[in-house]
């Protein structure tokens, strides 16, 4: 056994490709500690992260990604006063009182290091203590001002030109002005665009205010009535929706791609596991049935297995897994179930061949033709004999077959014929095919990632399969 | 050298093959009628209905199907049918497109050749050239790069390939069509005609003839190469420099000829295959053959055309085989009619 | 060189490369072919007899290297010639090769017949006729019919194999020819007839031959001088009837035991020499045969014994066989 370990860390194949195996069982495993998220396709909490499309924030080390914002959130903090009236700091809230006709500006800095993020949104809570009092909203950038929003008592809207919103005096007001749901209706700022950007505005907001520099954001405060108001703002902040998120940035709907290649990594991983266990499980009972028992069994298994190593495939695999979900029996199966039923059902083949070939070499071997003279059972000399030897070669197989498992499975989940609620590695790829289009260009951190792990986790099992072949085998047996 | 016709063994062969397929009818009657009706308690008939038909009811089209196909006939003469129609190509009319089936896939099949033929006679060229590259520089750092590279390309999902290329030199360099709609009509929008359309078709076809190509190499590569080895260390290669024949004869013509054997008689078979495997690049790049006519009707649950489409694939992979099995002898003297 | 000799090999040494070290396969070996005569390579399996054969005809695995020694032909060294030269004008031309194994010896996707034609194509420049005129000739000197021609390998039997490897060694009508081991895989019946007709086409032609064996058995009757070959090392030399007559050497005494008689042919079984043959890449110090010697005393253990002459032409590796006597 020791004699064994030595001989397989003595290949640096192997050693390269466990590291990998190692490396995507570690993912698949601790993918609840790495990701915070369930399922990204389903669960819209965990969609909208960040901007769709947005770039792994590593990506920002190239030149051309370099300004792209990761998402921001802050406090908004030492404004400049601006004013005739009074205003007072106590640690949690500005306090403004103003005479009536006075104002008060609270100019708070910002500075802005990059290029323009996906939306933001300025907020804070305002309760003005009065008779009537108009809030302001404002960004400002040099000379250049952007009168986001207004917001004055309901009964004075209607004495303004601009878009105002409604503000009640004496009460709470929850402020939250975001770039999403500016419209020329609510913002003084849209309502001045032309026509057509008028329209989309919501979304080009961001790019027509923001680029790298210092901004202001400004919360004004005027006493329109007659008596003195008081106003108290708590927690002004200011956040960014950015362009540049986590790990492997986002997919079409903002979700984390880390998450969903993590989670898929488990997926693809369980499932592969699982559908092995079939085919290597059919494959050595038919192998050894057949190249043990011989004669008309052996002739009826390998007729069987000749069967279904003329029938196509991957069109066999798609007309049964339709026939199930027209039938409705999916409904009872399950999706999950049913792929690996069809692809470890549909995949032994090559398996039971080789287990078949090497049984019969082992068999008409001395050693075992003289513990049959001895009257050894069947069971004793397959136990005794013919297992040890074909140890190597299922093993191996198991190692051949999971890259055959996953491979179809992804490309069953890349056509949207498999599983397509979850992410898994095929099916990340099948959107990431579906929702990418001249606009958006490479998608690279949502193509890639996927693809390459197919590839790794591939090449990796084929000479983890190779090597364990060669050095569990007492003898070499070809396999392809 | 005498060539007679192998009587014995043709009848022989043909008769294995048409014993397999009808062992396909029977499962695909399994799998199309039993199964639905015996285990999910459906009628076959719901397959054929599309969701409205010249405004008639469906429980209307549903009897009239079950009249046209006799669907409502006791199953063993459901089967008798079935079978006679699958061996005479009677697949009936579809509904769902409006149009014969039989129209329906004869139209698919062609457009695969365009596309999977040349490729398939690249990744042979490939396979040939590289392995044999391989197999004379046995153990040095080249042959180890480019086995690694053969077996990497196993492994390598092909869709996967085929979207990066899309989005790279489609998507964003605009270097190529993205789909054959897109390839065949000129800039002003008309569709092209005799030159340019065969020019737009090869401009559009070469990309994923390549890469289905650099794809598909790797096991004949893999072949090639391993008997090639196995050549140039045999005994008659030893014995034919002992020989005095000149070392190119050697490579070229006798390493070689020994050595591509197993790619050529893999490659016959890949053709076989060859359809089978077209989903992906069909709908990637948005070509409408046999693969992307499955794919579709497995979305659209047309069980019909995908039953009627199985059977002609599974039907083809059977004359291709049967055929193999008498161009064999020719390729490999050792390869006996028996 | 003398001109009596049509070869010399003198203190040939060919090495394998191997994981663990060099494999020595032949060891400082030296013997000469006389003109027209036929001379025994005998040993056991392993003992490096091809190893020799593969460096006159240099056509030695890529991991084995000449370490040192000459094989002169007509007062050229084989070995230093142009490589291309000597594939052209020597090989096959002056001297031609049965090899071991013929049974996978052709390439099995040409016919008979074209691997013929290109073999006399790859050194004479004459007709497609003329090269037929020399094939049929030689088919009929190995007593094959012309129908054998158009056949692949695979559908001729051993001995028809046999035989076409022979016509093929004589189409050019070679100086020297030698014949590795050409019966090992034929039957008893076959392999006579086989030595038989390799003995009348050596009579008739003239050329000399080196015949490669195992079995000595073969030899009685064929050859005029016999080498025994053991570990690499030439431990015996001379001619034929001396060591049939007066084996010297140990090894040679129990390699003629191991003959079975003639008349028992019928129960002849593999014969067998107690012990195995040295691992070749550390060899036992001193004598390479005294761990199975049975006369080893210490002087074998120490150092390794030269070849010398005890009578006229017969030379031994040995310290014990001197004086032509055996010590027992
Ligand atoms: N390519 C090689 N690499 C390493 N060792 C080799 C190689 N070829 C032969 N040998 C070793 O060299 C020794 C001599 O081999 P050789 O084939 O010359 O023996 P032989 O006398 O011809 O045997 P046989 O009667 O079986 O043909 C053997 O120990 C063999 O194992
Ligand atoms: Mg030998």
């Amino acid at each position: 056994m020791n004699r064994l370990v030595n001989q397989l860390l003595h290949r640096k194949a192997f050693l390269i490709s466990l590291v990998i195996l190692l490396f995507f069982i570690f993912i698949a495993s601790a993918a609840n500690y790495l990701t915070p998220y369930k399922d990204p396709y389903t669960i819209t909490s965990e969609q909208h992260l960040a901007a769709p499309y947005s770039i792994p924030i590593w990506a920002r080390i190239f030149p051309q990604y370099s300004k792209y914002p990761p998402n921001t959130n802050m406090d908004l903090k030492s404004p400049l006063i601006l004013g005739n009236g009074s205003e007072s700091f106590n640690g949690t809230a500005y306090t403004v009182e103003l005479k009536p006709s006075e104002y008060e500006n609270l100019s708070f800095p910002l500075s802005w290091n990059y290029q323009y993020p996906y939306s933001f949104s300025i907020s804070f809570i305002a309760i003005p203590h009065g008779q009537a009092a108009q809030i302001n909203v404002l960004l400002k950038q040099q000379n250049k001002t952007y009168f986001l929003e207004s917001f004055v008592p309901s009964a004075d809207q209607i004495l303004y030109t601009y878009p105002t919103c409604p503000l009640s005096m004496g009460k709470t007001n929850s402020i939250t002005i975001s770039s999403e749901s500016l419209s020329s209706s609510n913002s003084p700022y849209v309502s001045t665009l032309p026509g057509n950007e008028r329209y989309i505005a919501s979304a080009i907001l961001p790019q027509l205010i923001f680029k790298p520099g210092k901004y202001s954001v400004i919360i004004s405060i005027e006493n329109i009535g007659t008596s003195p108001l008081k106003v108290y703002i708590y927690q002004p902040k200011f956040s960014a929706v950015g362009r540049a998120y986590g790990i492997l940035g986002t997919d079409n709907n903002g979700a984390s791609v880390f998450a969903e290649f993590v989670l898929g990594a488990r997926f693809d991983l369980e499932i592969a596991a699982i559908a092995t266990l079939i085919i290597v499980g059919i494959g050595l009972i038919f192998g050894l049935v057949a190249g043990y028992v011989g004669g008309k069994v052996d002739l009826f298994l390998n007729a069987l297995t000749d069967f279904f190593l003329t029938i196509p495939g991957l069109p066999l695999l798609i007309t049964l897994e339709t026939i199930f979900v027209v039938s409705g029996l999916i409904l009872k199966i399950g999706i999950v179930p049913l792929l690996i039923a069809i692809i470890g059902g549909l995949s032994w083949m090559g398996t039971m061949k080789i287990i078949r070939s090497v049984t019969l070499s082992v068999r008409s071997r001395t050693f075992v033709e003289a513990s049959k003279a001895l009257g050894s059972g069947p069971f004793r000399i397959i136990r005794k004999h013919v297992l040890p030897n074909i140890l190597g070669v299922v093993f191996a197989q198991i190692a051949y077959d999971v890259p055959v498992v996953i491979l179809t499975e992804s490309g069953l989940d890349f056509l949207g014929l498999g599983i397509t609620k979850f992410p898994t590695w095929g099916n990340m790829l099948g959107y990431a095919s579906a929702y990418t289009s001249p606009a958006n260009g490479f998608v690279w951190w949502w193509v890639l990632p996927p693809g390459f792990a197919i590839i790794f986790l591939s090449v990796a099992l084929y000479f983890i399969g190779s090597t364990l072949q060669d050095v569990l085998s007492p003898y070499k047996v070809r396999g392809e | 050298m005498r060539f007679s016709v192998p009587w014995r063994y043709l009848v022989k062969r043909i008769i294995e093959r048409i014993i397999l397929l009808i062992v396909i009818i029977n499962f695909l009657f399994l799998i199309i009628y039993i199964i639905p009706i015996y285990v999910a308690h459906l009628n076959p008939a719901e397959f054929y209905v599309p969701l409205s038909y010249k405004g008639l009811s469906r429980s209307t089209e549903v009897e009239a199907i079950d009249r046209e196909f006799g669907l409502n006939q006791p199953i063993f003469v459901q089967y008798i049918d079935y079978v006679k129609n699958m061996l005479t190509f009677h697949f009936g009319y579809s509904l769902i497109y409006d149009e014969p089936v039989s129209k329906i896939i004869l139209q698919a099949l062609p457009v695969d050749l365009i596309i999977l033929v040349p490729s398939l006679i690249l990744s042979t060229v490939f396979a040939i050239g590289l392995g044999l590259f391989s197999a004379v520089r046995f153990g040095r750092l080249s042959d180890s790069i480019n086995t690694f590279f053969a077996i990497l390309t196993y492994f390598i999902p092909g869709f996967w390939v085929l979207i990066i290329f899309l989005q790279i030199f489609g998507f964003q360099l605009g270097l190529f069509p993205t789909n054959i709609a897109q390839a065949l009509i000129s800039p002003s929008g008309a569709p092209l005609h005799g030159w340019a359309y065969i020019a737009g078709l090869i401009k559009f076809s070469i990309a994923p003839i390549i890469i289905l190509a650099l794809l598909a190499y790797g096991v004949r590569m893999a072949l090639t190469r391993s008997y090639g080895v196995e050549s140039m260390g045999s005994s008659y290669v030893t014995y034919l420099r002992a020989k005095g024949i000149p070392e190119r004869s050697v490579v070229y013509k006798h390493v070689m000829r020994n050595a591509i054997i197993p790619a050529i008689t893999r490659t016959g078979i890949d053709f076989a295959f060859v359809i089978a495997g077209s989903v992906f690049v069909e709908d990637i790049f948005g070509f409408y053959g046999m693969g992307e006519l499955l794919y579709r009707s497995a979305l659209t649950f047309n069980v019909q055309i995908l039953g009627d489409a199985f059977y002609i694939l599974s039907l083809y992979v059977i004359v291709v085989l049967l055929v193999l099995d008498f161009i064999y002898p020719l390729i490999d003297p050792r390869v006996k009619y028996e | 060189m003398s001109s009596l000799n049509s070869l010399e090999i003198s203190s040939l040494s060919t090495y394998y490369t191997t994981k663990r070290g060099y494999l020595k396969a032949v060891d400082k070996v030296s013997f000469n072919l006389p003109k027209g005569s036929v001379l025994g390579l005998a040993g056991e399996s392993g003992s490096g007899k091809s190893t020799i054969v593969n460096t006159i005809f240099r056509v030695l695995p890529k991991n084995a290297i000449v370490k040192e020694g000459s094989i002169m032909f007509n007062n050229e060294d084989l070995l230093k010639m142009n490589l291309n030269f000597f594939r052209k004008e020597i090989s096959w031309k002056k001297i031609s090769w049965i090899p071991q194994g013929s049974m996978s010896i052709l390439d099995p996707v040409y016919t008979v017949k074209s691997q013929m034609i290109e073999t006399i194509n790859a050194h004479e420049d004459i007709s497609r006729a003329e090269a037929m005129e020399i094939i049929y000739k030689s088919l009929k000197a190995v007593n094959l019919p012309d129908d054998v021609l158009n056949k692949y390998p695979h559908q001729l039997s051993g001995g028809q194999k046999q035989r076409i490897v022979i016509a093929s060694a004589l189409l050019l009508d070679p100086e020297i020819v030698v014949a590795d081991e050409p019966t090992t895989a034929l039957d008893v019946v076959v392999q006579a007839e086989i030595v038989k007709l390799i003995k009348e086409l050596q009579k008739q032609r003239g050329f000399s031959m080196i015949f490669v064996t195992h079995d000595l058995s073969l030899l009685a009757g064929v050859s005029n001088y016999l080498a025994i070959l053991y570990g690499g090392k030439l431990v015996e030399l001379g001619t034929t009837e001396d060591i049939f007559k007066d084996p010297l050497h140990p090894y040679t005494q129990m390699f003629l035991k191991a003959i079975p008689d003639i008349r028992k042919w019928k129960e002849r079984k593999l014969y067998y020499i107690p012990g195995e043959l040295p691992d070749l890449i550390s060899p036992p110090k001193g004598c390479i045969f005294n761990p199975r010697c049975p006369l080893a005393g210490g002087i074998c253990k120490e150092s390794s014994p030269g070849l010398e002459e005890v009578s006229k032409g017969h030379l031994v590796a040995c310290y014990f066989a001197r004086g032509g006597k055996r010590n027992d």
